[in-house]
């Protein structure tokens, strides 16, 4: 074994902090998923019929439950299909898929490309880091699911902000940004769904404390989870 | 406490889990490298963290994650280990970040009856057993 093994796990705090998460058990499973193109649709089908067979969807109670109890009250182990940036291949390839096998997905979704209008939505794409692998797949220019298709999804997934613009946070980001980023997106999805969003998520994963001029505006939206590459942490 | 000590046994204890099958991580890591991230289901796992009641950190598991986790925990540093010493290294970037979707990959599920843990390839049937 080389001696850098030491040295490398104590660089950053995050590696044991992370150990610790896996030996007291507190922890899940995710899949992330981006573009849900139609020609990758038969691999989706397989990975959600795994799910299906060998864990247990999680809901947003399901987490609640957990974090309350502390036990995980399923037999399997909870699995959460993360579906990020709202594209409309996630409504029309991914939902028919989680629906045949009854599978619930968490859609983080950055509730201001809904309303761009179709002309400027790959303008749009571009400019905020929304890469679209196969714009071929779609000729109309509509990249982005429409607010029936979230609200369809709504009805059986669980729907998480994932900023409004799909716009990174740095620590010294703005404080109108922030607000806007944090705090107005998230009415935006609650007043398409009309339902409350509890579960915010940083661009490039960051966590909680990334940013800690970010706090008053996740209590000020009334967020209770934070969710990034590594963690999903409990706010309030 | 003798700390140099404790750092020993637990290099020792890593060592006992990894069982001599470094080319086998090694592997796992070049896989996770060759994925498009942007394209396909990227398996990871996520640590929760209660900041509200961060005293009781102790959860009860699933079956499965009773007779995995700690296979887990141990894999988290061996593929840290492993991704600090890629040359491709983004500096800015925790090495412990894509070393949570390898040992995902490794190990994504424990069968009933089955010692040996399941890859995420071999689950949904990229890859033969």
């Amino acid at each position: 074994m080389d001696n850098g093994l030491l040295p490398a796990i104590a660089e950053d705090k995050r590696t044991l902090e992370m150990f610790r998460y896996l030996v007291n058990g507190s922890y899940l499973r995710v899949v992330n998923y981006h573009n849900t193109d139609p020609v990758d649709a038969p691999r989706f089908e397989r990975e959600i019929a795994a799910f299906a067979k060998y864990f247990s969807p999680v809901t947003m109670a399901d987490v609640d439950d957990f974090f309350a109890t502390r036990v995980w009250k399923k037999d399997k182990p909870g699995l959460i299909p993360a579906v990020f940036e709202g594209f409309r291949n996630q409504h029309d390839v991914m939902l028919p898929i989680l629906e045949k096998y009854g599978f619930r997905a968490w859609y983080y979704i950055p509730s201001f490309f809904m309303d761009v209008p179709v002309a400027q939505q790959k303008r749009f794409t571009e400019h905020y880091d929304l890469t679209v692998y196969r714009p071929e797949v779609y000729p109309d220019g509509r990249y982005a699911m429409n607010w029936d298709e979230v609200r369809r999804i709504a009805q059986h997934h669980e729907i998480c902000c994932h900023t409004g613009n799909h716009y990174q946070i740095h620590r010294d980001t703005e404080d109108f940004d922030m607000f806007r980023e944090i705090v107005v997106s998230k009415r935006v999805l609650e007043e398409k769904i009309g339902r409350p969003v509890d579960v915010f998520c940083w661009l490039y994963g960051e966590e909680y404390n990334y940013n800690t001029r970010a706090h008053k505006y996740l209590k000020e939206a009334g967020y209770r989870y934070v969710v990034s590459n590594l963690k999903m942490e409990k706010i309030g | 406490m003798d700390e140099k000590k404790d750092m020993t046994a637990l290099a020792e204890e890593l060592k006992k889990y990894l069982g001599g099958s470094w080319e086998e991580y090694k592997e796992v890591v070049e896989y996770c490298e060759s994925r498009q991230t942007g394209l396909e289901g990227i398996p990871a796992i996520i640590g929760l963290d209660d900041l509200t009641d961060p005293d009781r950190p102790v959860y009860q598991m699933a079956p499965m994650d009773e007779a995995l986790h700690e296979q887990l925990a141990a894999d988290t540093l061996l593929f840290t280990y492993l991704y600090s010493q890629r040359e491709d290294r983004d500096p800015h970037y925790p090495c412990v970040a894509p070393a949570m979707s390898a040992v995902a990959e490794r190990a994504f599920l424990l069968e009933e009856g089955e010692k040996v843990p399941t890859q995420y390839r071999v689950m949904i049937g990229q890859k033969e057993k």
